[in-house]
């Protein structure tokens, strides 16, 4: 079995095949506007031609290298290219404009590479426990997961409090936006017959991080955006310095990732924000306080969980025919024209194309650190070319992508909108990642609460009650509790510290 | 405009949190009134306590600006004439794109704001930029258009 398996994965024409894939995802991933599941939609027609394994492989491929694709825009350009980029962007950014752009890349590829590999090997050895264990999760267990990525916000918010929780209040708005699924009702349309099916993330995240920041890079007349010189370092000490250094945030944010990547409808972009916060909320003080402005950790945690989701979304899908993220949800959609109908019987019936898929995808992820090691010396020029060039080319492609989200030119303008926003927030310091963590878990959350208040209502309980008899719900609860005190303490802390900083200047004035 | 900061008995129209803490406010109320426009109880619930937390935020930062804390320059909230110009650029490449089509506006759009961008429009330079941005157009064409059959918006020229 395992030889036909290897055959099958090594054929030349499954390698070619894997590697366009990756080469493609990584293209998506790092335009500003396209993701992986545009990249999956689009390319899933290529595919009706090519055998299952090879179809699937190539997706697959598309998938991984996507998740890691984003980091390039964020760390280049502070645009990201998907939702979980931009918490990649928060450290990413500030080390490229330090001169230190080849060796955040490196960081970048090698640990999507590790946290890619985790996920994948666990799903190959632990599918059909671990897919058990994800249906335990109902709708109270989601909402506190929901309500433990939204504590993150503590850590994300910058010195002021107000203007963070005004963040996440404005990102929960922009979630609400369009027909309440549960009660057929309008919200917050303004009458507009498009709102009616709400904001999509890619325009919001395209003009808050894409548009706003080539506009606001306007500031430079001309020449390139690096000031400083490049800094030069092999991919040797990177490895070497991520498992002496960094193995505890690998190994932590890989398990997490995977973890939240197994839960059905999370994805990538919170398995990103959550093993972002809690390498935050974790660190030494002295580490902390370097979180936003070049912390490696920052750039290590969130591209290992949002590679190492892409496996454990492959869990529930592959075992009960539920999708962990909206690329999984495409890839479901693929595995079903080839006539593979996920679930159980999947792994009876058509065990050698699962397994070619299985261990296929731990090539892809071999091909995408090969793809990226050999890109960082030629993606990291990008800081030497003159704004004249890369302003209007950023421009452009995210319109086609705010654009090729829905196919509808009113995401252009919500983009634009969001452009002037996002400077906005920019100039009054506003954090901008907050929004974008509220509006993509906004949602989740409110389905969940109010999913959680329907079975509550007819089991004659309320919701504590209803909450507290679950154990799973009790332990999900306890570390929600841990996570909203160490997360916020810091940012009482960093404030208390901000205000007698003003105290003594004006004092002293 | 360097100035990032003042002393604590600057006007309070000087300062630039008012303004942040006003717009937080302007958004809170139209968040109220669209809040009001719910029909359905159980559908006001998050928004209600979303408008809480925003008014609170805002109500928050107005109190601390009006005691002369953090006091910055408001003038740094205003955007740039340059940031101003590509802004209006995109604009008209948003309004141009459903008459000339994705490909024609976005082409005046990068030759455009790339001769603004250099703030030189001698003849090399224009002849530069109109076959650069022309490779760049035809390599987004073949790629999307062509390879990936996406379908971008038409218009009477392509």
């Amino acid at each position: 079995m395992l030889m036909e398996v290897l055959t099958s994965v090594f054929n030349p024409m499954t390698l070619l095949y894997m590697m366009l894939g990756v080469v493609l995802g990584i293209f998506f991933g790092a335009m500003p506007g396209l993701n992986g599941p545009i990249g999956v939609a689009l390319l899933l027609p290529l595919t009706y031609g090519l055998s299952p394994s090879n179809g699937l492989l190539m997706l697959s491929g598309l998938y991984m290298g996507a998740s890691f694709g984003g980091s390039i825009s964020a760390i280049l350009l502070n645009c990201p290219g998907t939702g979980e980029a931009s918490c990649t962007a928060l450290d990413g950014n500030p080390l490229a404009k330090q001169g230190r752009a080849k060796e955040a890349l490196y960081y970048s590829v090698l640990s999507s590479a590790i946290g890619g590999i985790f996920g994948v090997l666990i799903m190959i050895f632990f599918t059909p426990i671990l897919a058990d264990a994800a249906l335990k999760f109902g709708p109270p267990e989601l909402f506190l997961v929901c309500m433990a990525g939204l504590a993150v916000v503590g850590s994300l918010m910058d010195k002021s409090i107000s203007k963070g929780f005004f963040a996440v209040g404005f990102g929960l708005l922009l979630s609400m936006v369009g027909m309440d699924t549960m009660t057929s009702n309008y919200r917050f349309t303004f009458g507009m017959y498009p709102m009616q099916s709400g904001l999509n993330l890619i325009p919001v995240t395209v003009g808050f991080f894409a548009l706003s920041e080539m506009m606001s890079l306007m500031g430079n007349k001309s020449g390139s955006i690096l000031e400083v010189p490049m800094q030069d370092i092999k991919a040797r000490t990177v490895l070497k310095n991520l498992f002496t250094k960094h193995w505890k945030t690998l190994t932590k944010s890989s398990i997490i990732g995977t973890i939240v990547g197994i839960l059905p409808g999370t994805g990538g972009a919170v398995a990103a924000f959550v093993s972002y916060g809690e390498v935050r909320r974790s660190a030494k003080a002295k580490d902390r306080a370097s979180f936003g402005k070049g912390n490696i950790d920052g750039i290590v945690a969130p591209e290992s969980a949002n590679n190492a989701a892409v496996g454990g979304s492959f869990v529930p899908l592959l075992a009960l025919g539920i999708p962990g993220s909206a690329t999984s949800a495409i890839i479901f959609g693929a595995l079903t024209v080839h006539g593979l109908l996920p679930g159980p019987k999947l792994f009876l019936e058509h065990a050698d194309i699962v397994n070619t898929l299985m261990y296929g995808m731990l090539l892809t992820v071999v091909v995408m650190a090969v793809v990226g090691i050999f890109g960082v010396p030629l993606f990291s020029k990008i800081l030497k070319v003159d704004v004249k060039y890369i302003i209007p080319a950023v421009v452009v492609c995210s319109l086609l992508g705010a654009y090729s989200a829905r196919n509808s030119m009113f995401d252009v303008g919500v983009a634009i909108v969001f452009g002037i926003i996002g400077l906005f927030f920019k100039r009054a310091k506003i954090p901008t990642a907050p929004v974008i963590l509220a509006l993509i878990l906004g949602n989740m959350a409110e389905g969940n609460l109010r999913r959680s208040m329907i079975t509550a209502g007819a089991k004659g309980v309320n919701l504590a009650q209803y909450i507290f008899v679950r154990p799973l719900s009790v332990v999900v609860f306890v570390l929600l509790l841990i996570v909203l005190y160490t997360n916020f303490k810091s940012t009482f802390m960093k404030q208390a510290k901000v205000e007698e900083e003003t105290a003594t200047e004006n004092f002293e004035s | 405009m360097k100035n990032s900061k003042t002393n604590d008995k600057a006007p309070i129209w000087r300062c630039a949190d008012f303004y942040v803490a006003t717009f937080m406010l302007v958004v809170s109320a139209v968040a109220a009134w669209q809040i009001a426009s719910i029909e359905v109880p159980q559908s006001r619930l998050l928004p209600i306590i979303t408008l809480m937390l925003l008014i609170a935020s805002a109500a928050c930062l107005l109190w601390r600006t009006i005691r002369g804390e953090r006091v910055t320059n408001a003038l740094l909230l205003l955007f740039t004439r340059r940031e101003s110009v590509l802004l209006a650029m995109i604009l008209a490449d948003y309004l141009l794109i459903n008459i000339l089509g994705f490909y024609t506006s976005a082409y005046i759009f990068l030759v455009a704001s790339f001769l603004y961008i250099d703030g030189s429009y001698k003849k090399k330079t224009i002849i530069k930029s109109l076959i650069a941005n022309l490779v760049f157009v035809v390599v987004l064409y073949v790629g999307f258009s062509g390879f990936l059959q996406l379908v971008l918006p038409r218009g009477f020229i392509i």
